[in-house]
């Protein structure tokens, strides 16, 4: 181990992810400027305490004109939904410039690390690395990921597609899809939790097929905290979106909240979506061979001693 | 027709509004709308409470810069020189963000889509169709009737017993609004509810 690496090479992955983050976050406040932010914080407080319907003041605490407002139309209309306005056409103007930054990244990443190449003599010694399971709920993850990730920015860029049938399609099924989604986002957040330090793997035959071997580097570990926390966002705001179906009865009790679960969403949607990018660059690209073993389930000996040793090493514990 | 009216808008007036139900009654047997979709809906409020019961009706406004309009990610919405906002089902996603940017939680949507989805989105058109060929069978089964086509009043203000609902060129509309509180002698003169949202001052 070397001891004399620099604060910054050693923690550069959690750096420079904080940095983007810092820059989104940002840009996230200036979008939101136009919320009522105390009437948000508000809202949300009294989410915790059970009440949805984002009427902070009680109807008969209020003049006629005022309870016809609330009553009849909801809880304040300027608190939260001129954001739906007018930050709907400045994300569809903002978010490529996302995107395309996202992408500048990865090339950049790519032309100074270059593709990771295993020297490989003997690809017939190969181990088993992934159970079937463990290939089904990664490989669909990643399918359901891309699917989503496409659907969903239909929706929000819906002056591409102009409409129709075929976008019409797609936003319904990103809904169902999405629903489907949630179980194998919980299972991967299982089965992927690495850091051993607060939680004791039980061993056993049965255990190793179920979760993934290895342990993290940085910036994977980045990576998977991502997709824990931002997937529970979009899995929770998604679900919410889905299951509080819009009526004209229920409408006055939870537009306010459904208008909060769609920015939640929204918002998830643009951060995980680095993290996809991330995902599909390191199952594709940035070692070569990497992505028919997360499909066959073996990687070559050689492979893993030189790239993976950590998952030989875990290999070996586990048959002792 | 739209020669005529010159900036259609609506109006209840809650003082007079007894709940009757029967302009959404009206709208829905009119327009043969499906189970569940409601372009018009009567909503009292204070109920059972002496002296402070009272209902109104609402329905889309046909907003001046409609906000419906505004976020539509496809663009579906069009809106004519009477004021009045349409838009086009054939080209709607179902997306349901004019709900989230409307104020008057005009757009409906079916639960017509595979795993009860929402299907194309659905509001009050002022009875006056699609933009599908004016009567065609098309556009009644879209939209509805086309009512304005034939220089016919929107069905649920016609249908209102006591003109509590009052539809049409907003000169018409303020004027008898006017009168209705002067008559009354109290009250503040201001604009008719709901008009400073809808119309701003337009
Ligand atoms: C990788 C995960 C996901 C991504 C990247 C994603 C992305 C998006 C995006 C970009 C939008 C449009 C937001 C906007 O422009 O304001 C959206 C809308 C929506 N998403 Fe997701 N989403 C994901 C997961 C889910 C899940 C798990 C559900 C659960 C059912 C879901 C349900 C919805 C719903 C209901 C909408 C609103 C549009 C509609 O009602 O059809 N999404 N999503
Ligand atoms: S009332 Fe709602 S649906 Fe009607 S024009 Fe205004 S924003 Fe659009
Ligand atoms: S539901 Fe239809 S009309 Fe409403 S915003 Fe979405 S695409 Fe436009």
């Amino acid at each position: 181990m070397e001891t004399n690496k620099s604060f910054f090479s050693q923690n550069k992955a959690y750096i420079l992810v904080s940095l983007g983050f810092m820059a989104l976050t940002y840009w996230y406040f200036w979008l939101a400027t136009i919320f009522d932010l105390n009437y948000v914080y508000q809202f949300i407080l009294s989410i915790f305490q059970g009440d949805i319907s984002g009427q902070l003041v009680p109807l008969e605490d209020m003049n006629r004109y005022q309870q016809m407002e609330a009553g009849v139309f909801g809880p304040r209309y300027d608190t939260i939904a001129p954001e739906i306005t007018r930050a709907f056409e400045e994300r569809q103007e903002l978010l490529p410039y996302v995107f395309a930054v996202e992408f500048v990244a990865f090339t950049i990443a790519f032309i100074f690390l270059g593709r990771k190449k295993a020297v490989i003599s003997k690809p017939d010694d190969t181990v088993l690395v992934y159970s079937l399971f463990q290939r089904v709920v990664l490989l669909l993850n990643i399918v359901i990921m891309i699917y989503l990730f496409i659907t969903g920015f239909s929706i929000t860029f819906g002056n591409i597609t102009g409409g129709g049938a075929i976008a019409y399609f797609m936003r319904w099924t990103h809904e169902i899809v999405g629903l489907g989604w949630i179980p194998i986002w919980l299972i991967l957040t299982v089965i992927a939790f690495k850091d051993h330090k607060f939680f004791k793997r039980p061993s056993g035959k049965l255990w190793n097929k179920i979760f993934l071997r290895g342990k993290y580097k940085p910036m994977y570990r980045i990576n998977y905290y991502a997709y824990v926390a931002f997937g529970f966002l979009l899995a929770l705001s998604g679900f919410l979106l889905w299951f509080i179906f819009p009526t004209a009865e229920n409408y006055v009790h939870v537009i306010q909240f459904r208008r909060l679960m769609l920015f939640m969403h929204f918002m998830a949607s643009a951060v995980i979506s680095f993290f996809i990018f991330e995902t599909i660059y390191s199952y594709v690209i940035a070692v070569k061979g990497y992505l028919p073993g997360l499909i066959t389930g073996r990687l070559p000996r050689e492979y893993l001693e030189e790239l993976r040793p950590d998952v030989l090493v875990e290999m070996e514990k586990e048959n002792n | 027709m739209s020669d005529y009216y010159a900036r259609m808008k609506f109006y209840c007036d809650e003082q007079r509004c007894i709940q009757c139900d029967g302009c959404s009654v009206a709208c829905a047997e009119a327009h043969e709308l499906p189970v569940g979709i409601s372009r018009r809906k009567v909503i009292t409020l204070n109920e059972g409470i002496e002296g402070k019961e009272f209902s109104t009706s609402v329905a889309c406004m046909h907003c001046t810069d409609a906000p419906c309009e505004q976020v539509c990610p496809v663009d579906c919405f069009y809106i004519r020189e009477d004021g009045i906002v349409l838009h086009d089902k054939d080209v709607c996603i179902g997306c349901g963000y004019c709900l989230f940017a409307c104020p008057f939680g005009a757009p409906q949507f079916p639960q017509d889509g595979a795993f009860g989805t929402k299907g194309a989105m659905d509001k009050c058109t002022m009875c006056a169709g699609g933009p599908e060929e004016t009567n065609s069978a098309k556009e009644r089964e879209l939209y509805g009737q086309n009512r304005i086509a034939e220089g016919k009043v929107p069905v649920c203000a016609a249908m209102c017993s006591t003109k509590a609902l009052l539809v049409g060129d907003s000169e018409d509309v303020s004027r008898v609004y006017r009168e209705r509180v002067a008559a009354r002698g109290h009250g503040v003169l201001s604009a008719p509810y709901g008009w400073d949202t809808a119309y701003g001052n337009k």
